[in-house]
């Protein structure tokens, strides 16, 4: 078997290595401390390595250092966020001093490459994201894909709904699936975290999937939520396949590497930020105001209902509250030089727009790092988190007004459905009442989480010139997620329906546990004249065990929403088990600071694949040359320090859906006797995953003093055995089968340019502009074009067609004839920050702008069929009504400006503290910040970021009027001991 | 950002292999690769398949496979035949496409009525298929006859969308599987009918499976093989056959002494994977969805007990909204209480169905006294006095009663359909885009169906 081959070589290759043999040199021993520049603080815990040698040591919390040296003289010094100094150390001399410069655009960055090696940014050949620390989250997020948006080119967020507790997509580099997984591959400190997003049951309610879409609609909540984002380091990002490739099966869509906070040797420091504020609706879309003649015309009676209330604000009256938000976060860290520690908490709560809808988690983390006998390395992360969001009831529906947004547009502005004197809600048109379905109707998820993760390294052997590691690495993400959807029989809603079925209530309980296990040698050799290689090898053994109950209970008992109160109740189960294995090779060479090469195979086999013994393989290679190392660029270096071109290949996978392989029988029972029926989806035994193969080349340049950078990136992504849900003539029985028949084209450009306009002591400006743009095109379709996403061709559908964007939309025209109405990939985006630091003072902004991208506006369908939409009273809206346009009607450009995130804070100077303080208090800073506070957009409903269908890759951009977008404003004060 | 991975300890200048690292990484190594080699060939956690299930299963799966999507069926056809409204707010289709087309071959209205029924006959050819291999003699001879019986009834359905576009009969994958047009589908339902009879005949006394009870009094082969012949009925009338009709009648159930009701039905209940009435709905409601064309009430005879009983008239109450906005123009103050609960069985076919298709068939034949005596039964069932029939209204007698009979169980439409008067239903106005709404004859053929579409 393929396996035990590959295992038995990886064996032999790790045993070779160990029978190495170093050669033995004269030594001399040099001490010394390292130190900021700027600060003269000491540096604890900086490396200091002797250049050519797998030599090195780490400062300890006084910054000191002591190193043997042998023929090699040089010292190579470096630390996070500093600019790497090389220092020769002349014959004799046993005391040095290291002053780092601070690393402001990141030339130095580090970056991890392989599943258990790193690489320098300036010597990377692909373009990597990154984002630390600092610009993680400059104004609280509620969840942390939201703090991704705007930072990186290629990336591209994007939230499905308001609703509070998220529901957001994430995509990289445009569209490489159809109907496969969307989400990148988040890795937690090297734990891969289950990113589910969990259906609540809500569609029991809305009967959104009975008509038109059976696709779930309830837009729930993507599981990544439960990180705090407080916590994290730093973010990378690998786009596209050509970086990914290490990861395999699951790379397709780039993988989101998450380092979170670690103790630092010194003293202990504790950090609390406090930070309260409250959001309100961002955009509202108005409704019709109504004349007395256009009341009687729209109601019978309608012009003396106006007479009597006027026109209501009901946009107002349903998401007009301003929620009020609370966010604590602290953390504590320090440790000696064997022992580091990292301790966080946080408290966060925020209300929604709507009453009774919010957001609340509660997480806490520790993280033990411990050095052991000289050799060992024990690395520990466990975190905790509870997490819980009521959001209410919002978008599609079929069962008559359930939803806000539904029931907001069949209200005219002039009936009156506030409660009486008595509570009473009055019956609302819509077939509920909005603001009685607000008040009594419960949608909640609550989640809690425990991830825990372990690193164990040692050196196995270590000689001057090599060195050989071994990495364990393991962990396991265990969760529950309570679903409670509480429809009680008192809504209207309710009340139409038959008593036995009269009032809903859904209890659902979901369990995962995901492991993940793997084992990687990383051999490191470098030679006296510079050259050095890393040599990693690794198995990786996934699992993944995830288990969602529904228990469906109808006919509640008034007042009750036990599921056990109740005349029916019915159940429901989706499990979920799934295993993987990998094995993986990679060779990274480094000449001479001057060409770097790497290349890497993985093998991976999965239960999700029809064959479960077979091994897919997906490898990678590229190079980079920094021209700019090279003696002919001497001429250029004083314009431009840096440069370098690179180009990178890589293939990855996307795994087929868990029951692609299965024809899975399902209950059919009447009236106690227990029947199956053939499934709607014939299986497919011979399924494979989706491949991905990408080239990428650009350059990277660092120019002005390295005070401003440039990075130029093209990919080109072939996608093939596209997995598509292939449509069978129904007369057969079945609707459709997954099979791997098509291929797809996604090529795209991405520019960073990070500028530093001033740099003084007093004034820094930091400017960073990211432009992306990219393009897909399905180049090869073995079964016939069809129609994907929407409810209807007439409702605006996407086209899967050979020679066609496959997030083209297609609609009927007036005549009814199929046509073309535009494209949800955007045609451009951009994003724009600024950090200005003046003083004591710091101001940041980032704006986000999407430049077109068509949605399919369905509110506006709804609101033009309920005759409230705010223009129904000029020609165009009259036109609209009456079908003008076909389905081009409602298929609006999405383009838009927002003003993602600001903030300004007064940092209170050192000597204040001291002066004020007793230097008992590091650092205090207090400030302002906002996210999403501004949007421009032609857009007619309330965000055109929205996805009815949550998380799909073609299907977005339906908007049937989701939870509306909001704006929020904090106060911030943080305090540091 | 991350720290350079880097060998971090004090150089040293002897060679140490570290004998504690190494022992560790074996163990380490030893500890995964027992973890790592489980099989990852995983059986379906979720479901069970075709080759494991029971036979009986897999009829209470036809069984309950007929119900599936029939609520959307009846409001179509119920709809196109002017018979009653389906106000359904989220989805405009039922006021708008059903009046003013186009009919949307992609459409769910069409799409899933006709899936569901093929779905129906491929869980029945599956049980065909297992019995082949499980059984034999009068039990296997049971099976077939039980599903060959319901593969006619499935296609017949079919067979009322699309009329002459035809059907498919191969249940085959291959798209560009023909459509066979409306006499050979005919033929076909024939063919099924008649194969399931010889089967029914030579099952013995009992089957050796359970249906449930909607079939009571049709649930052994000589019971099931007069719901057999009850379809045959339906199928030769359409075809005007009237001696054919006649003949299948001798083998059913009809019976003018017996009670109307008595026939073959769908159940439901509130229990775990089953299904709810295709009708109901609370019909005091103020957004009920579900009404009867307003000239149901116009049309009817004064003391038509079927009007009162099938519908609620909601006429002259405040606060009812005769033409909520999804009515998209049309207004109707009468919701269908044609079921009283959301578990109330709904008709397959009944009695008085037989007994009218009886009266068609001597009609057809000029028999109009035994025509009359089938219809004044009825009539007097309904509360209203006999009414003589001549060869001039005779026809338009027996839609009337046909019209106020079989409300709301799928026939109206066919049936004008069939006499060609279809241009005799009101075609009613509609407001987006306002124009007079046109009577539909027939839907296209499924997208999915035809190669290129």
């Amino acid at each position: 078997m393929n396996y035990w081959k590959l295992m038995g070589t990886s064996v032999l290759l790790a045993c070779s290595l160990l029978m190495a043999r170093g050669v033995q040199a004269q030594t001399t021993e040099v001490s010394g401390t390292v130190v900021d520049a700027a600060t003269e603080d000491p540096i604890p815990g900086a490396n200091v390595a002797v250049e050519g040698t797998t030599t090195g040591t780490a400062t300890d919390a006084e910054g000191r250092f002591e190193i043997a040296l042998g023929d090699q003289r040089t010292l190579v010094v470096s630390f996070v966020g500093y600019r790497t100094q090389r220092v020769e150390v002349p014959e004799g001399q046993t005391q040095l001093d290291v002053r780092l410069e601070a690393d402001v655009l990141g030339l130095e960055e580090v970056l991890v490459t392989g599943l258990a090696t790193s690489v320098k940014r300036s010597n990377l050949a692909n373009a990597v994201g990154s984002i630390s620390t600092e610009d993680v989250v400059p104004a609280p997020a509620q969840t942390l894909e939201r703090a991704l948006s705007g930072k990186i080119a290629g990336l591209t967020v994007s939230q499905n709904t308001g609703a509070p507790g998220g529901g957001i997509n994430v995509n990289l580099r445009g569209t490489s699936t159809i109907t496969g997984d969307t989400q990148p591959l988040y890795v937690v400190d090297g734990v891969v975290m289950d990113n589910s997003a969990i259906q609540s049951g809500l569609d029991f309610v809305t009967e959104a999937a009975t008509a038109g879409s059976d696709r779930p609609q309830g837009q729930p909540t993507n599981r990544i939520a439960d990180l705090n984002p407080n916590d994290i380091e730093s973010i990378e990002v690998l786009k596209g396949a050509s970086a990914s490739a290490i990861y395999g099966a699951k790379a397709t869509n780039g993988v989101v590497i998450i380092t979170t906070k670690r103790g630092r040797t010194g003293s202990p420091r504790l950090n609390i930020t406090q930070q309260v504020g409250f959001n309100t609706i961002l955009n509202k879309i108005g409704s019709r105001k109504f004349t007395p003649e256009t009341a009687e015309a729209l109601m019978e009676g309608g012009a003396e209902l106006l007479a009597q209330n006027g026109n209501l604000d009901y946009e107002d009256l349903i998401y007009g509250r301003e929620g009020f938000i609370n966010e604590t976060a602290a953390n504590l860290s320090g440790g000696s030089e064997d022992t580091r520690y990292y301790v966080s908490g946080l408290v966060q709560n925020e209300d929604g727009i709507v009453e009774n809808t919010g957001y609340q988690k509660y997480s806490g983390q520790v993280s033990v790092e411990q050095r052991l006998f000289d050799r060992l390395d024990v690395r520990a992360n466990a975190s905790l988190t509870r997490s819980q969001s009521d959001r209410s009831i919002t978008g599609n529906e079929n069962e008559g007004g359930t939803t806000l947004g539904f029931a907001q547009v069949f209200t005219p502005a002039f009936i009156d459905l506030r409660p009486d004197a008595e509570g009473i809600y009055p019956d609302g048109p819509a077939g509920s009442n909005p603001l009685q379905t607000i008040a009594l109707l419960k949608n909640r998820e609550t989640a809690n989480r425990g991830i825990l993760s372990g690193r164990i390294s040692a050196d196995v052997f270590q000689a001057e010139n090599q060195s050989l590691e071994l990495i364990f690495q393991g962990g396991a993400d265990v969760y529950s997620v309570e679903h409670e959807v509480v429809s009680p029989p008192e809504l209207q809603f309710e009340q139409r329906k038959d008593p036995s079925v009269r009032g809903v209530s859904v209890a659902g309980e979901t369990t995962s546990l995901s492991t993940n296990f793997s084992l990687n040698a990383v051999h490191r050799y470098t030679t006296a004249s510079n050259l050095s290689f890393s040599s990693t090898a690794g198995f990786q053994y996934d699992t993944r065990d995830f288990n969602n109950v529904q228990a469906l209970a109808e006919g509640l008992v008034v007042t009750q929403d036990n599921i056990d109160q109740a005349s029916s109740l019915r159940g429901f189960q989706n499990r979920l088990i799934q295993r993987e294995r990998g094995l993986f090779f990679q060779e990274e060479a480094d000449l001479f600071e001057k060409v770097f090469l790497t290349a890497g195979l993985r093998a991976d086999a999965s239960s999700r694949v029809g064959d479960t013994d077979k091994f897919f393989l997906y490898p990678k290679a590229s190079v980079a040359l920094r021209l700019s190392q090279f003696d002919f660029w001497a001429p250029a270096r004083p314009a431009i320090s840096e440069f370098k071109v690179r180009a990178a290949f890589g293939r990855t996978g996307n795994l087929p859906r868990a029951d692609a392989k299965y024809t899975s029988l399902v209950a059919e029972n009447v009236s106690g006797l227990g029947g199956v029926l053939v499934p709607t989806r014939l299986g497919n035994p011979g399924i494979e995953p989706e491949t991905t193969e990408e080239l990428e080349f650009g350059f990277d340049a660092a120019f002005l003093n390295e005070r401003s950078t440039l990075e130029v990136t093209y990919y080109r992504q072939n996608i093939t055995d596209l997995i598509l849900e292939n449509e069978l003539p129904t007369s057969s029985g079945f609707q459709t089968q997954f099979i791997n028949a098509g291929e797809m084209r996604t090529a795209g450009i991405e520019v960073g340019l990070e500028v530093m306009p001033l740099a003084t002591e007093k004034v820094n400006w930091r400017s960073r502009v990211n432009f992306f743009r990219t393009r897909s095109e399905v180049t090869e379709l073995e079964i016939d074009p069809f129609e994907l996403g929407g409810f209807a061709l007439g409702l605006g559908q996407f086209q899967i067609q050979e020679g066609v964007s496959p997030t083209a939309i297609v609609g009927l025209d007036e005549e009814g004839n199929k046509t073309f109405f535009g494209d949800a990939n955007p045609d451009f985006q951009i994003g724009f920050s600024n950090d200005l630091t003046v003083g004591s003072f710091d101001l940041y902004f980032l704006w986000d702008w999407k430049q077109g991208g068509d949605v399919i506006n369905l509110g506006i369908f709804l609101s033009d069929l309920a005759g409230t939409t705010p223009d129904l009273d000029t020609p165009e809206g009259q036109a609209r009504a009456a079908g003008v346009g076909g389905t081009g009607r409602f298929v609006e450009d999405g383009t838009y400006l927002k003003l993602r995130e600001v903030s300004l804070i007064y940092n209170v100077p050192g000597r204040m503290l001291t002066q004020w303080l007793d230097g008992q208090v590091s650092s205090l800073s207090l400030g302002l910040s906002g996210r999403n506070l501004f949007m421009l957009t032609d857009y007619k409903g309330y965000d055109p970021e929205v996805s009815q269908f949550g998380n799909v890759a073609i299907g977005r951009a339906v908007d049937v009027l989701p939870f509306p977008s909001s704006r929020s404003f904090y106060l911030k004060l943080a305090v540091g001991f | 950002m991350r720290q350079p991975t880097m060998n971090t300890s004090s150089a040293r200048t002897e060679l140490r292999p570290r004998a504690g690292a190494v022992l560790l990484a074996a163990w380490l190594g030893a500890v995964l690769a027992v973890v790592g080699c489980d099989s990852l060939d995983i059986k379906d956690p979720n479901a069970p398949n075709a080759e494991d299930v029971t036979l009986q299963s897999l009829v209470t799966g036809v069984e309950g496979g007929m119900r599936v999507d029939y609520d959307i069926y009846l409001q179509v056809v119920s709809t196109l035949g002017r018979e009653a409204y389906f106000f359904e707010p989220a989805d405009p289709r039922f006021t708008g496409e059903l009046f003013t087309g186009p009919l949307d071959p992609g459409g769910f209205l069409l799409n899933r009525p006709w899936q569901a029924r093929y779905r129906t006959i491929r869980n029945a050819v599956t049980l065909m298929e297992r019995a082949a291999e499980d059984a034999e003699g009068a039990e296997k001879a049971g099976y077939d006859g039980f599903a060959k019986t319901v593969i006619a009834y499935q296609l017949l359905l079919n067979l009322n969308l699309l009329d002459e576009n035809g059907i498919k009969v191969d249940f085959s994958q291959d798209i560009n599987t023909p459509f066979v047009g409306k006499a050979e589908a005919f033929a076909e339902i024939e063919r099924y009918l008649d194969e399931g009879l010889n089967d029914l005949n030579s099952a013995g006394s009992a089957f050796t499976f359970e249906l449930s009870s909607g079939f009571e009094g049709f649930n052994t082969p000589a019971g099931f093989a007069q719901f057999n012949r009850a379809l045959r009925a339906r199928v030769t009338i359409y075809q005007n056959d009237y001696g054919a009709v006649l003949d299948a009648l001798e083998g059913s159930f009809v019976d003018a002494g017996a009670d109307l009701d008595f026939g073959v039905y769908h159940v439901y209940s509130t229990g775990t994977g089953d299904r709810l009435n295709p009708v109901f709905e609370v019909p005091t409601a103020s957004s009920v969805k579900l009404r009867a064309h307003p000239s149901f009430k116009t049309d009817a005879e004064s003391g038509d007990q079927r009007f009162t009983t099938k519908v609620m008239d909601r006429s002259g109450e405040a606060g009812f909204n005769p033409s909520p906005s999804a009515a998209n123009g049309l207004s109707s103050m009468l919701p269908v209480t044609v079921s009283r609960s959301s578990t109330e069985p709904f008709p397959i076919i009944r009695n008085e169905e037989l007994l009218l298709i009886r009266a068609e068939a001597n009609i057809g034949q000029g028999n109009l006294a035994a025509a009359e005596a089938d219809l004044n039964t009825i009539r007097a069932a309904a509360g209203l006095e006999p009414a003589p029939l001549t060869a001039s209204n005779a026809v338009d007698r027996l839609l009337y009663e046909r019209r106020y009979s079989l409300f709301m169980e799928g026939h109206r439409w066919v049936d004008m359909r069939r006499y060609g008067r279809l241009d005799q239903l009101p075609k009613d106005r509609v407001s987006e885009p306002l124009r007079d709404g046109v009577i539909f004859s027939q839907f296209p053929p499924p997208q999915d169906e035809v190669p290129g579409a």
